[in-house]
């Protein structure tokens, strides 16, 4: 066995096993960390690790492993690098693979698997993870010739991070990592069947600007597209020199100013009322880099059903799947949005609908009532704002706390919000907020977590002090799955089942345990002083903070219904 | 009606599972089904696969589902009348 030694560059033609190779491919890939947990199936790629040269976070279960990755990747931009063994370690990080398919994170995801010639044996720790995998993942591999896999880690990571992105996995059965071939990285990439690249046709660009001249009510939809391909900046130019107004998607937050004076809010179900109604009224929707999801159409019905639709997306899946389109425009979000800077925009002749949206901003605001007994979640929400100055990375996890995360922080550029969208995915907060701060060690991280969520992935407490990882974990504690119970409220005749947690574990004292700062707080006052100590204190803190355990998520589109049909709108 | 996919893929493990899986993802049930190497030693295989779909909308989001594929080289769709073997089926 040939032993690559810390920073030892590897000569060519010299002989390497899969599992050094697997190490050495990820230095090739400048990969600087990687998070995962190991277990017999990847003992020899533990051991190539072990000789250096890339730093492993050991989360302490494969979901939080999988989620790190996946917060890293949302922060840097950069493919996040998972870990896990065969069989139960494998089926543990299914979660994070269908949550960053769903909000197309790249991901190199390593699994470890039985030996080849034990495969479908029912072999100990055995997990059929190439089947169970391929439909939420991008694409996936099982090596079966050691001679196989530099190509393969060249190609996994190609397809992770071009085009749209999501997760790649590579399975390797044992005897291929124990195995030694020639290690040859290759320069270049054949995949006949890949084309993740699109150019805009110049047609469409046209198409955009005529559309734009005709319009009377256009509005600018920003998904993450927009986020992934880095076209911030020129959206908000893009915007400004059409005169068009700008609503985000959840997973677009970020990309436009929240202070902008184009920019209305997020549209959705628990969107603003100005965002919904101006999605609604449109006659030209121009969507770029957002795939039309479900939960901000509402119905369908109602949706776009006055707007010539504009979708600009590097997915050509996307275009025309859940909204009919009029103008395709197939394409990288920045390279569009250059293309149309470098034209002769037209500003739009908007000024009445301006003024008409302007009128329902001022009118429809995000509401609450204060309330002298219980701490209102949404007051929490905007004094972390106004502390962090709306520039902490901020994290949740699905559900009541991450819509008013939503509705309330106030983002002002990309990469700062780190959210389960798609799948909505339960316990991401924590372990996400851990690879955001891996991947972002400087800037301010605030894990915003309800209490049910917290549980699923509590044991994650463990490795802040470990990495010396200086995270703000604050539990939004309404004593339930918030958004379950108010589902139940409002649509199941207030039949609480299974939703209520009145029986909660001492927060102080797991953190305490963990070695963590803690403290518990109830109302206003308290949560501005212990969330201001937690923002000075050099090391992770965290804060329970009980609010009001009724309160509900307004404005709401109900479910089957339109996004013109709001409630609660008004006080 | 009757539709044909012709795919054209890579001749390697798993692909014919990983096609098949989207057609189920989409709730569609494949009722004719061939598969092999366009020639002796080639890493390239045709999949002919026969549907029975109304919805052109339908068809339409199968088949991009289907291009994004790594694995897929190229896609054709044809009407049921065009080949020899969906009419066979129809006769039964």
């Amino acid at each position: 066995m040939i032993t690559v030694e810390k920073d030892q560059p590897v000569k060519t033609g010299q002989k390497l096993s899969g599992a050094e190779m697997v190490i050495e491919s990820l230095k090739k890939e400048q990969v600087d960390v990687v998070f995962g947990y190991p277990g017999g199936a990847v003992l020899k790629i533990y051991d190539a690790l072990y000789d250096g040269g890339i730093p492993h976070l050991l989360p302490r279960h494969e979901q939080g492993a999988i989620h790190a990755a996946e917060g890293y990747a949302r922060v840097t931009g950069k493919p996040g690098v998972c870990i896990a063994t065969s069989g139960p370690g494998a089926t543990n990080i299914i979660t994070g693979i269908a949550d960053a398919m769903m909000d197309s994170l790249p991901l190199v995801i390593i699994t470890g698997q039985v030996q080849s010639s034990a495969l479908g044996s029912d072999a100990f720790q055995e997990a059929p993870i190439l089947g169970v995998s391929m439909s939420i993942t991008k694409h996936n591999y099982q090596v079966l010739d050691v001679n196989d896999l530099p190509r393969i880690m060249k190609e996994a990571f190609h397809v992770a991070t071009t085009g749209r992105p999501g997760p790649v996995l590579v399975d390797i059965p044992k005897d291929v990592s124990a195995a030694e071939a020639v290690f040859e990285y290759p320069d270049t990439i054949d995949l006949p069947g890949y084309n993740p690249a699109h150019d805009p046709e110049s047609s469409a660009i046209q198409g955009v600007i005529e559309a734009i001249k005709e319009a009377k009510k256009p509005v600018i939809l920003s998904g993450a597209g927009v986020i992934h391909s880095e076209g911030h900046e020129e959206l908000t130019k893009f915007a400004e020199k059409t005169n068009i107004p700008v609503v985000n998607t959840l997973l677009g937050l970020g990309t436009m100013p929240a202070d902008h004076k184009l920019y209305l809010g997020m549209g959705g179900m628990h969107g603003t009322y100005a965002a919904n109604m101006a999605l609604y009224e449109s006659d030209l929707i121009i969507n770029i880099g957002a795939r039309f999801d479900d939960r901000l159409t509402g119905n369908l019905k109602h949706f776009a059903q006055f707007a010539k639709v504009v979708h600009v997306d590097i997915d050509p899946a996307e275009i025309g799947k859940n909204i009919p389109t009029d103008i395709p425009v197939l394409g990288d979000a920045k390279e569009v949005l250059t293309q149309l800077l470098d034209e002769e925009l037209p500003e739009a002749d908007c000024r009445t609908w301006r003024r008409q949206l302007d009128t329902l901003q001022n009118d429809y605001p995000l509401w609450y009532h204060q309330d002298d007994d219980s701490f209102k979640p949404q007051r929490l929400f905007e004094i972390v704002h106004e502390m962090t100055k709306g520039d902490a990375i901020v994290t949740t996890d699905v559900g009541q706390h991450q819509m008013w995360a939503a509705q309330y922080y106030k983002f002002q550029r990309p990469n700062r919000w780190v959210t389960s969208g798609g799948l909505g995915t339960m316990g991401f907060g924590l372990p996400a907020a851990i690879g955001a701060q891996v991947g972002a060690p400087k800037e301010p991280v605030v894990a915003l977590i309800g209490d049910a969520g917290f549980q699923m992935t509590m044991q994650e407490l463990a490795i802040l002090n470990e990495y010396q990882l200086p995270l703000k974990i604050v539990i939004v504690n309404n004593q339930s799955m918030g958004m379950v119970r108010q589902w139940q409220e409002l649509y199941y005749n207030e039949r609480y089942s299974e939703s209520l947690i009145p029986n909660q574990p001492d927060y102080v004292k797991l953190s305490e345990s963990f070695g963590i700062k803690g403290k518990s707080v109830n109302c206003e006052e308290d949560f501005q002083q212990v969330m201001k100590e937690a923002l000075q204190t050099d090391g992770p803190f965290l804060i329970d903070c009980s609010v009001t355990p009724e309160e509900n998520v307004y404005p709401m589109v109900g479910p089957g219904k339109g996004i013109q049909e709001m409630v609660g709108v008004k006080p | 009606m009757r539709r044909t996919v012709n795919l054209l893929v890579n001749n390697k493990l798993g692909v014919l599972n990983r096609m098949t899986n989207l057609f189920l993802r989409k709730s569609l049930n494949i009722e004719y089904l061939t598969v092999g190497p366009v020639d002796d030693d080639s890493n390239v295989s045709m999949l002919t696969v026969v549907i029975n779909l109304e919805e052109d909308q339908v068809m339409e989001e199968m088949k991009n589902q289907l291009e994004k594929q790594v694995d897929v080289i190229s896609i054709t769709e044809t009407s049921s009348k065009s080949l020899f073997f969906s009419k066979t089926y129809e006769k039964q």
